[in-house]
């Protein structure tokens, strides 16, 4: 309350709280012009037809019901022709709510032009999505060091460039299936096996040129001149050998059988390539082939969750940052210096750390970790994981976060990681992207869940935090701080069933090494206990792992060698650009692997 | 000689703040505030519309009432003043609501809140867009009321929801009502009033039910418990931000032992 004089009238006035903020409200529309600048409001248009600021949908329930969806429309016609043949019902429409009395908006791929029907993005429907996960189980990753030692040491071998060609030609027949030892064992038709095959990663130029090339991970290739530089330094003179079992291996068993099937077919390359025999020998090769130093993607997960090696729950966060490979060919600098000197090259970083987290460890995660694995639940987490990919939403937030960094951070050098010097960053960040949603109705609509917004604006405003601090610690804080306290008290909602569980513990454990409290960011998985029943944080845990890493300017966030390992352009999945693989694969224009039609009947 | 010791009076803050959203959350969390009654809905109405048993119907039980049962001696029975609906031994049972996310007048963690302060023997679940609330029959019947006759209840924005709740965060119809797949409710032009045509589980109902007029877009921004971009913004001087950072901050540096923090 104001006692103070009022200049314009010279007599005592008492300002009224009420006055003040429908004050507020006029003036604060005056500036909605302005929005329609934005990317959101130009993609949300395009998502809805119409104004994407109103907040009334005056066709609500008058929209044609399922039929304003191709898929559907496609569905229904196949299920009344799949009850006719097998004389059983099967998907129907007349049974459940009749879908479609809202707008069923299509989905823009974000960073592409290519619209699609919601049910494309469905895992079950997406051959791309399913293949991104098929690389990533279908990939270990053995070290040649070891084998080479026992060969020389306990076999007496000369190890040369002949041989080591010799035994990487080998491997290519073997890892799909075929014989070298034996005249009785059958083998496995090629056409099945097409897409298994191993490559080496060295950081040693030396041992590059000896090598054929075709059996090589080409860093220089692959890589930003100065990454390619950071990363063969980190790896030095060990070779390692990665593996692609064939994606049908781990369609008829789990990912725990690559790490066998790699390690059989490797040691059979070994046997058949310096002319071993049923010796001691044999075992301390199998071993040094199979379990030294071997790198799976992915531990085993707790009882109460229990998947085999190499499936998603085990993966660790750092490991999924490094799967990401949309930087690649980014020079890797400190992100303060980037922003602060030039936007637009900052915006560069952003988008494509928005396209890597917002697929690959979304759609790991969210979608295929807890929204299948977990909870078995089959569509709703589709949302989830497209909140993060489509649209141009996290895009649209990097942009107004970039814009903020860079005019206000200049001639700042550095951030230390501590709570004080983030938390400005972390709330302006997170009002921005929460206002976005009070002034678009539309996007509200588009993200319809409190997961949604949970796993895109907590996550964001954590990952802000990394990217400016480089320490993951700092980034896992901000996304706890972000989900479970700030976004919590100002809309009095987060997501489902008690989605911030974790967020209130998990502050007090952020800094905590023991294995059950979680341990360093990167090493962290979606399986510690406390933290593996409420979802929407997996992607953000992995995206403060990418943003630490482009805060520091390094070339991968965890693992160097896995990193290179996920650079390989003979991979199906495309890394690099996960967002068009997607997108293609819902318009039917992705090839994967792991096709039966060589031992089926011609359909 | 032992030290007399001092009592202290502590009155509950109950919620920080002093802005209006601040004081709507406090009002509301306050078993000492009254609530405002706008609306009348009679018993049986109420019945109808939670749809577990008919109007006028006796109570299921699943225990005899707690007078007649022969109970093990128990102190904390001694304690707790048992609900009415658990000295008759009413079965459980719930009621749903939704909250849309434009100027809500109640939203989900507030009313756990709200349950937990005002109400006893609940259970509940506190989802984005809706919460469950399961109580005994008798219980639920009696909390309903109140959630539905006060300023907890706005027709157009809060929704009885069995099933199908999905709906909170969607554009409003032509009417400003919450979209509702099951299409419970309407909007009577002729009435002016929201009345529901089906029950929370979306069973059609014989005679519609009014529940009052929608509020309107200025009664909604005066009542609104959410900070939004237009009227009372989620800024730096808004006194939860400080605290909740506090928070954050013990957290962080003194984990689950907060006497580290002592003094700071």
């Amino acid at each position: 309350m104001s006692g103070k004089k009022d200049l314009a009238f010279e007599k005592k006035r008492i300002a009224k709280e009420t006055e003040y903020e429908y004050e507020l409200s006029a003036i604060a529309k005056k500036f909605l012009p302005t929005e329609k600048n934005r990317l959101l409001f130009k993609t949300m248009k395009k998502v809805f037809g119409m104004d994407p600021m109103t907040g009334i949908d005056v066709k609500m329930y008058k929209r044609g019901g399922f039929h304003q969806l191709k898929s559907k429309t496609e569905f229904a016609k196949w299920g009344k022709q799949i009850a006719i043949e097998r004389g059983l019902p099967a998907y129907n429409r007349a049974v459940g709510i009749p879908l479609g009395q809202r707008a069923l908006e299509p989905y823009i791929i974000s960073g592409t032009d290519i619209i699609v029907d919601y049910d494309d993005l469905h895992h079950v429907n997406n051959a791309a999505i399913q293949q991104m996960l098929d690389d990533i189980k279908r990939t270990v990753i053995l070290n040649l060091d070891i084998p080479h030692q026992v060969l020389q040491v306990r076999a007496g071998k000369e190890i040369t460039p002949e041989t080591v060609n010799l035994y990487l030609e080998t491997v290519q027949h073997t890892i799909g299936g075929g014989a070298v030892a034996q005249e009785h064992m059958a083998e496995i038709h090629p056409g099945l096996t097409a897409d298994a095959y191993c490559k080496v990663i060295t950081g040693n130029d030396e041992l590059i040129d000896m090598l054929d090339r075709r059996f090589i991970i080409d860093i220089d290739k692959q890589y930003h001149p100065d990454r390619a530089k950071a990363l063969k330094k980190a790896i030095g003179n060990t070779m390692f050998l990665v593996a692609r079992v064939p994606t049908i291996a781990v369609r008829i068993g789990d990912g725990g059988v690559v790490y066998r099937w790699a390690a059989m077919q490797s040691s059979m390359a070994f046997i058949s390539a310096y002319r071993l025999t049923g010796e001691s020998i044999i075992s301390d090769i199998a071993y040094a082939a199979k379990s030294a130093q071997l790198i799976q993607m992915g531990e085993r997960t707790w009882f109460s969750r229990a998947r085999s090696q190499n499936e998603p729950g085990g993966i660790p966060f750092g490991y999924v940052a490094d799967f990401i490979q949309c930087f690649r060919d980014l020079p890797p600098r400190p992100f303060i210096e980037i922003i602060t000197e030039d936007l637009e090259e900052g915006r560069k970083y952003l988008h494509r750390m928005a396209e890597g987290v917002g697929t690959i460890a979304n759609i790991l995660d969210e979608l295929i970790w807890y929204g299948f694995y977990m909870s078995g639940g089959l569509g709703f987490s589709t949302g989830v994981a497209a909140g993060g990919y489509c649209g141009e939403v996290v895009t649209d937030f990097v942009d107004s976060v970039s814009e903020l960094m860079h005019r206000y951070m200049q001639n700042v050098k550095k951030v230390p990681p501590r709570w004080d010097t983030v938390r400005w960053i972390l709330e302006v960040s997170l009002q921005i992207m929460m206002e976005t949603y009070e002034k678009y109705p539309s996007l509200m609509e588009f993200h319809w869940g409190g997961a949604h917004r949970v796993s895109l604006v907590g996550n964001l405003a954590g990952n802000t935090a990394a990217m400016l601090t480089g320490s993951t610690t700092v980034g896992l804080q901000g996304v706890h701080y972000a989900i479970g306290l700030l976004m919590k008290e100002g809309w009095l909602r987060t997501g489902w069933a008690g989605q911030e569980v974790q967020d209130h513990v998990g502050l007090a454990y952020s800094t905590a090494l023991r294995m059950e409290e979680g341990g360093l960011v990167e090493l962290r998985g979606p399986n510690y206990p406390f933290a593996s029943y409420t979802a929407g944080h997996s992607a953000g845990l992995t995206g403060t792992c990418v943003s630490a890493a482009m805060a520091r300017g390094s070339s991968w966030a965890c693992s160097p060698v896995v990193n290179v390992a996920f650079a390989d352009p003979h991979l199906k999945f495309d890394f690099a650009r996960p967002s068009l693989a997607i997108a293609k694969a819902a318009l039917r224009q992705f090839m994967p692997a792991g096709e039966r039609d060589l031992i089926i009947p011609s359909h | 000689m032992t030290k007399e010791k001092k009592k202290i009076d502590y009155t509950p803050q109950i919620y920080p703040g002093a802005e209006p959203v601040s004081e709507r959350r406090r009002k509301i969390m306050d078993p000492n505030r009254r609530l405002l009654k706008l609306r009348d809905i009679p018993d049986d109405e109420v019945v109808t519309l939670l749809g577990h048993r008919a109007p006028g119907s006796l109570y299921s039980s699943v225990h005899p009432p707690l007078d007649e049962l022969m109970e093990p001696y128990d102190p904390i029975k001694l304690l707790v003043e048992p609900t009415p609906g658990a000295r008759a031994g009413d079965r459980m049972r719930f009621v749903q609501f939704a909250d849309s996310f434009w100027r809500p007048v109640i939203a989900p963690w507030l009313r756990a809140r709200l349950y937990f302060n005002r109400f006893r023997g609940v259970d509940t679940v506190i989802y984005s867009g809706r919460e469950i609330l399961e109580m005994r029959e008798r219980d639920v019947e009696a909390a309903t009321r109140i959630l539905i006759e006060t300023e907890l209840f706005d027709p157009a924005r809060t929704a009885l929801r069995g099933l199908t709740v999905h709906g909170h965060a969607l554009r409003l119809d032509e009417n400003g009502l919450m979209f509702d797949a099951r299409r419970r409710y309407t909007y009577d032009k002729d009435l002016k009033e929201v009345v529901y045509i089906k029950d929370m589980h979306a069973r059609i109902l014989d005679e519609p039910i009014p529940v009052g007029r929608p509020l309107t877009e200025k009664e909604l921004m005066q009542m609104d418990v959410t900070y939004r971009w237009d009227t009372r913004q989620y800024k730096s001087r808004t006194e939860i931000l400080s605290v909740i950072a506090r928070i954050a901050k013990f957290r962080i540096n003194a984990g689950f032992k907060p006497d580290l923090m002592n003094g700071r």
